[in-house]
This record gives structure tokens, sequence and C-alpha cells, in this order.
């Protein structure tokens, strides 16, 4: 048999483009090397597949996976350092704001953790402690109405200037008065910066509530909002129409984080280097370099090239096989994160809602297609954040009782509904099938549609009417702090809807926003428990808002090895990148 | 009233040399396995035609499983005696979609040419015919579809008018009638002084007279070659506009939404994503075959003796 050389089909192009070759001779030679291809390829896949579940030999360099040690312990027990100092991440999408204090999305805040950073930040796994980060110490007063941080002493921004308690200051009165984003994390607990924000002396600051705030520190921790940026930056580049020169900030880095940005292409990678200044001790790795990769097979194959060095977003299925794999340390970790479909609230009437909550393939969607990376759930609030209340029971797929309900509703057999999803979401597509092949069961149609991320995300978050919306959407949240107010906030309250927050499907319950509104000044934790339990079960049960489907178990690939990284079930996705380093192998 | 007589058409188009009446005696049969006896790649080509044109009639019947339901027990199952093609990522059979994807992909594909021929034809022949200010209007507005790039114009008509197999097809109606509009007026425009339409004219057959009955028929030749071969283009058009989310949704078993799927998995699941290209390389590569074997066949400068 002859053999296939690239150069044939080098020759068979350029043949067929200087017109050497006529169509039937290129016809001709293509069908015997391209009818071939596939059966190579596919070949190849099988043998690729044999290899990785047989005889693969397990790499020297890495122990073996039965002895991978935990994160953030050394394999020896003594720190044995890599003279390889870059840490490579693999994003799936571009970070378009680059403004901390107005990006509302989780890329973006996982990278803000390598040049920005936060007063204090949550430690280790724990979603209620603390460590230090821009404050070296930090206190408050016995009713939880004045709080007090220390800064450190010899902070400076990334363009030379002092981080003192007056640009601390200055950066949070940016915050609060340019309300963009995240800017919930600090209204709840500060109207008037300018007056609750005092500065004691050059690195001490003091906050002043106006009543017992006890989830004040768990918001300064969040990623969310509270980082500190240049004030002197923002006078150099606000304008009149732009005071607080958030289109300069949403283009460059200025922060006081370890690194410094060297490169931003916003849709392609980021390079930042190790910031000569930085206020404490300094971290491992001289770069960090963030890489998109938009699609799920490319992150994975780069991640097993060893080309990536960490990763959070790879897809359930990948993550089964990448687990087996001893160069890589799969670690799964439980979050605060929700997922949910949302209904229609102006289509769909709440009987409707509730028989379409029964009609959703809950088993079949937590273990075929999350691949048990998520766990049944009552409601908006995972069982790891306060105020989750067990006692709610949570919906099964129960069809005989959805078409009850769904022709108590009005619904007829015939009836056509929408879901929209965004194109490529495997994952979407997947539940969108299996709750459509349910209806189908007793008589509904459900129309699939396809659409852009970025068109998905318009609709969702643009001002359209809810008419113009589709019948059903997945999301998914977790609190920007381990609070339940703030995870319902803004996807399910009426001032929340449209463009002025996340509330996409015109949720409007005039009782649910009224025990919001108390929960959002509750003082104790029995209080937060008992308001949250009776906001829960209007959401689920009395008047659904979405079919809560899932709490989410997350997990991030990094190479064998890479130490320090701890999970944390608020900071979903991100990486503590000043505690990592690379062991010696 | 004078009968207008019979004007006898260019002979170069007919197969071998015959004259059109004895092409006609031979009947479809008989030229089809003369056809096919010009050359191996002839018959290949006739083959693969004829597998998928049989899997677009009964493909959905045939299936052994139901193309549609999900079995998510059965969940990316290799290739087995049950499931010769491996099920899919919600343990659907992939034969069956692949054997119901037929009509989508290559039904929707012929659909689509068919519109495209009639109003190309239409444009192209009414521009070359009538020429003058007609001729400027009507190949300004090919122009102007022609000017941009295929994929992206189906691609742009598509999202426009919202995501379906409909809608793709339309959009692609769009962008393959222009060609055949400037194949068309290029014909009519060369046969139009031809002798035997300035015959028929000068006997008094009127101008639409002349157009259906003398110069249209002459042009079928190079239209039915080029057919041929963009059957092949639409159908990979086509599976691209579903494979990019445009076209096709879930779960209709087309081959580039299936394509499309699979790619997520294909590092596990090599059937899921090898099935369903293979059946879009076959289609592909038989048309293109059946194109390029019809043009040497009506085309006695490249014609070559039976094997």
């Amino acid at each position: 048999m002859e053999r296939r050389h690239p150069e044939h089909y080098l020759d068979l192009l350029l043949g067929a483009r200087a017109g050497r070759l006529t169509r039937r001779q290129v016809l001709t030679r293509g069908l015997r090397l391209g009818l071939s291809t596939p059966a190579i390829l596919s070949l190849l896949a099988a043998c690729g597949q044999q290899e990785e579940g047989g005889a693969a030999p397990a790499p020297t360099s890495a122990p073996a996976a039965g002895q991978t040690p935990a994160p953030g312990a050394t394999a020896t027990g003594e720190r044995r350092l890599s003279d390889n100092r870059d840490f490579v991440v693999a994003f799936s999408g571009g970070v378009p704001d680059l403004d901390p204090q107005s990006a509302y999305d989780n890329q973006a805040s996982a990278l803000f953790l390598a040049c920005y950073e936060m007063l204090i930040a949550l430690k280790g796994e724990s979603t209620f402690e603390y460590e230090p980060m821009l404050a070296r110490e930090w206190s408050q007063n016995d009713d939880l109405t004045e709080f007090t941080f220390k800064l450190a002493p010899n902070a400076k921004f990334h363009d030379g200037t002092p981080c003192d308690a007056e640009a601390v200051k200055a950066s949070f009165v940016r915050f609060r008065r340019m309300e963009r984003g995240p800017y919930n994390v600090i209204s709840r607990f500060v109207d008037n910066p300018e007056e609750q924000i005092e500065v004691v002396d050059a690195t001490t600051l003091v906050f002043k509530m106006t009543k017992p705030e006890p989830l004040f520190l768990a918001a300064m921790a969040s990623e969310y909002g509270p980082l500190v940026v240049s004030p002197a930056a923002m006078e150099q580049h606000k304008t009149a129409d732009d005071p607080y020169a958030h289109e300069w900030f949403a283009q460059n880095i200025v922060g006081t984080g370890p690194y410094k940005a060297v490169e931003i292409l916003p849709q392609e990678r980021f390079v930042f280097e190790r910031f000569a200044d930085y206020h404490s001790e300094p971290p491992f790795f001289d770069r960090i370099i963030a890489r998109v990769v938009v699609e799920d097979a490319t992150r994975r194959q780069l991640m097993e090239s060893g080309e990536v060095h960490g990763c959070a977003y790879i897809n359930p299925e990948d993550l089964l096989v990448m687990r087996d794999n001893p160069a890589l340390q799969v670690v799964e970790y439980d979050t605060t994160e929700v997922d949910w479909i949302r209904m229609n609230y102006a289509k769909l009437n709440a009987k409707a809602r509730q028989g379409f909550a029964y009609a959703w393939p809950y088993q079949e969607v937590i273990e075929q297609v999350l691949r048990g990376y998520g766990k049944p759930i009552n409601g908006p609030i995972a069982d790891t954040v306060i105020g989750y209340d067990p006692s709610i029971p949570t919906y099964t797929t129960d069809l005989e009782k959805a078409k009850q309900l769904l022709t108590e509703a009005g619904i007829r057999e015939g009836d056509t509904f929408t879901y929209m999803f965004a194109t490529g979401d495997a994952t979407d597509s997947a539940m969108a099938q299996l709750f459509q092949a349910n209806l189908a069961q007793i008589g509904i149609t459900l129309e699939l549609q396809q659409v852009d991320r970025a068109a998905l995300l318009e609709l969702a978050y643009g001002d359209s009417p809810p008419e113009e919306r589709p019948h059903f959407m997945s999301a998914g949240w977790w609190p920007d702090y381990n609070d339940s107010w703030n995870q319902m906030y803004p996807n399910f309250h009426s001032d929340s809807v449209g463009s002025k927050g996340s509330n996409a499907m015109f949720y409007q319950n005039a009782e649910f926003d009224r025990l919001m509104d108390q929960l959002q000044v509750a003082e104790s934790e029995e209080e937060i428990r008992e308001l949250t339990g009776q906001i829960v079960k209007i959401l689920t049960w009395d008047d659904p808002a979405a079919i809560f489907y899932a709490q989410i178990k997350k997990a991030t690939v990094l190479q064998a090895d890479i130490r320090g990284f701890t999970p944390n079930g608020i900071y979903i996705n991100s990486f503590p990148f000043w505690h990592m380093w690379r062991e010696a192998t | 009233m004078t009968a207008e007589p019979r004007v006898t058409p260019e002979p170069q188009i007919l197969p071998l040399g015959l004259t059109e009446r004895a092409a006609r005696r031979r009947g479809p049969l008989v030229t089809l396995v003369d056809f096919a006896r010009q050359s191996p790649l002839n018959l290949l080509a006739l083959g693969l035609i004829a597998l998928f044109v049989f899997l677009v009639v009964f493909g959905g019947t045939l299936a052994p499983h139901d193309p549609i339901k999900p079995n998510i027990q059965l969940k990316l199952h290799a290739p087995s005696s049950t499931y010769w093609f491996g099920t899919d990522e919600l343990g659907r059979d992939v034969l069956s979609r692949v054997m119901s994807g037929a009509k989508y992909s290559l039904g929707v594909a012929v659909i689509i040419l068919s519109i495209a021929l009639v109003i190309g034809v239409v444009v192209g022949a009414l521009a070359g015919y009538l020429g003058g200010l007609a001729d400027e209007v009507l190949m300004r507005l090919t122009d102007l579809f022609l000017a941009f790039p295929a994929l992206i114009l189906a691609m742009a008509i598509a999202a426009a008018l919202g995501r379906s197999l409909q809608t793709a097809a339309i959009a692609l109606t769009a962008v393959y009638w222009p060609w055949y509009a400037r194949l068309v007026r290029g014909q009519v425009l060369a046969l139009k002084e031809r002798e035997f339409v300035e015959a028929a004219r000068a006997l008094g057959a009127s101008p639409g007279r002349v157009l259906l009955r003398h110069i249209l028929p002459n042009t079928t030749a190079p239209v039915i070659v080029q057919l041929t071969i963009d059957v092949g283009y639409a159908v990979l058009a086509t599976a691209g506009l579903s494979f990019l989310g445009l076209g096709a949704q879930p779960p209709t078993p087309e081959w580039g939404s299936m394509i499309a799927g699979a790619r997520t998995v294909f590092r596990e699941a090599w059937w899921y994503i090898s099935f369903p290209g293979l059946a879009l390389t076959l289609t592909v590569v038989g048309f293109n075959l059946l194109g390029d074997g019809l043009r040497d066949y009506i085309d006695p400068r490249t014609r070559r003796r039976a094997w």
C-alpha cells in the first residue's frame, strides 16, 4: 500500500490551485487520501483511548495518583522549589471589562486576584475566617457598627503612588458612587462613603455603620467589587463625562496586588509579572499568564500536554477522565453555587411553574449530565450558605403531578414552549433535551433555541420586555459573600428586573420583596435563618421563580507539581496566586 | 397561420455523439448504465448517491431505534451488535440518527438548490435575453448578493431570521441563486445570437417561445453539472450552519449538529463524531464525482471509452 505523506496533500493542493490537475484528478487523488483520513483519525482516537486506560507509563516527574499530596501540602514535608516560575492558567472566555469595581463576572474576578487586593481575604476553605491582604490587622466594636482596618505601611500601587488610608477611602468612594456592577456589596452597608469612612491616620481606616452589620467583614472579603484601585490613576484619566475614569480602568490595571500587568489582550491573554514593590512576602511565581481558550476540548488538551498549569473550566465529562491522569491533580470542592432554570414569570402562572418544576429530570441531570458534580437542592440557597433550611422539601420528577398541574394551569396538550441556551453549551443542551423528552411524554412541546452566548447575556441582562423572552433559560449563581440575601436579591427582587440586576424573567412577588427587605437588615443568624426559610418556600413552592436543580460541586485541575492551592466555596474558579508554588521534581 | 418549424438544437451536448432522437430512444436506464460504464468513479458516485437517496426516503422508517428519544443510561456506549454506530451523549443510537439525518442534510440541500435554480434561471434568462436596462438592474442585484462571502451572508441571514433549519434553507437559497443567474445569463447571451435562434425568430416565434423552447433547453447541460456539484457544497453549508447553531436545533438529527454535539466528547467517543462525519464526506464526494462524471460524459472533448 502506498505510504501517505503530508507532502501528498500539499502536492494535491498546490496542483489544484495551479491548475496542473483537473478536477477529476483532484477528486480521484483526494478520494484516496481524504477517505482514509476519518478512518485514520478514528483509529488514532481509539488507540489513544486504549493507551490512556491501559498500560500508560506513570510519569517519573509526578507522584502516583494515590500519593498525590493534599492541596497546600508538600509530598515530603519540605519545600523543594522548582526553577520553573511561570504559572499558566486557561480561561474559557475573554475579560472585556477590567475595572474591578464594575466587572461582575467570574473570570474577571479570578484575574483580579493576581493584580488587585481587597482589604482582607477569606482564609483557606473557610467562608467566615479571614486573612490579611491589604490590611494587616482589623477589628470591630462589640455592637458591630465600627470596623477598623490597619493597612500595610509600605503598600504601593503599580504606578508607584502610595496606597495609604486616604487612597483606600478614595477607592471605596469611587466604588460606592460609581454604582456599577457589584456595588450592592458596598451600598448595603455604606450609603454615604464620604461620611462613613474615616481616615484616622496614614495607615488606619474606620468604616462606621448606621446599624449592626454582622456581614460587613464577609462583604469586604468578596472578590466582587471591594478591590482597591489607584486614585492617582483615576485623577489622571478621568474626564468630564467619565469622572471615575471607568473607561480607562476597563482597559488598564493599576492595583496593589502581587503582580503587575505587562500585556493585556482582553480576548486572548494577559501577562502579569511579579510587582517588585509588593508590600508583603513576594509570591513564588515570576509570571502569571492567563490564556483565553474558548474550546472545552482544547483546554483539556493543553492541561494534558502540560502547556497550561491550571484550569477551573473543565466540563464534567472530561474531569472524569482527567481524575485518572497521574500528571494532573483534580481538586474537587463543595461550593455555594446553585444552578437553576429561570421560568418566565409574565408568561407562566404559578401552577404552570409548579407543573414544569415536577417535569424536570432531576436525577438524570445530576447523575448523567453533571456526572456527580452536583447534588439535589431545595431552593436557591446552598447548604453551605447561612440561612439554608433543610426542612423545605425538594422537588423530584413526577410527570403525573406535572400533567395535573399544567392542566389546571390551562395548558393543553400540543402547546409549545421555548427553552433558550448558548450555542456550544453541551451541558445545557443535554439538560434541555432531557427536559424536552419528559415534557413530550405528557404532550407538551418544548422548542429549543440556541443563541450566541453574548446574545443570550444581552437578552438576560438587557431591557427587552418579558413577553419577548423565552419561557425557560438556565442560570447559575453564588453569593458575593456568604449571605442568603446577597444570593437572592439580584436574581428575584423586583428592584432587579431586566438590566437592573439578574432578575431576567421578571419575577415579582410582593410578599417576597417584603421579606427580603426584612432580611437585608436582619441582625442575627437566627433571624437570617428564619426569614430565609420563609423566602425560599415562596421561591420554590408557593410561587416558583425557577427550577432549582442542583447545588454545584466544582473542580479545579492543576499540574501535579503545583502546591499551595486551596479551593474556597465563595472564590469559585479563582486561584490564590500569592500562596501557590511549584515543587521541584 | 403558419406552423413554426422545429429547429434542432446544437448536437454537441449529446452523449457519445448520438443524435437527440437516438438518445431519447435509448431510455434513461440505458443512459445510466452507459454513464456508469464510463468510469469506476461514475459507478461509485451513483452507488453513493443511490444509498443516500434511499436514506432520505426510507432512513427514518428503517432506523433500528428512536433517533430522538434520549435513553441517558446508555450514554456514549461504544459500537456493539445492538448499536452498530454506538450511542451519543444522551444514549441515542448514532446509526438511527445518521439514517434519519439524511433527509435533513441532503433533503434540505436539494430543496435549497431547487428553489435557487428556479430563481436563478428566471433572473438569468430574463437578463440575458432582454439585455439593456433589465440586464443591468438584474445583474447589479445579483452582484450585490455575490459581493458578500457566501457563508458569512448565509450566517447573517440565518441569524437575522431566527435559528432553524427553515431559515438556514432560506439563507442558503439566497446565497446560491445568483450563481445560477450568472451561469444561465452567460449561456443565454451566447445562444441568442446563434443561427437556430435567429431562424426561429425569423419564422415568427414569439420572444417567450424562443426563450423557452429554443434557448433554455440548451442551457441545461452546464446547469445540471453545476447543480450536481453544488448539492455537495449545499449539504456542507447546511451542516456548517447547523454546526454553528444557526440551522437545525436539537434534537433534530442533522449531521452538522450531531458533529457539533460530538466535538466535546470526541476523545472518549470517537464513533459519535466519525459516523456523521463519514456520512457527510461520502455524500459530498458522491455528488462531486457525479458532477465531474456528468461533465465528462456530456462533453465530447473529454469523452472516453467505456471500461
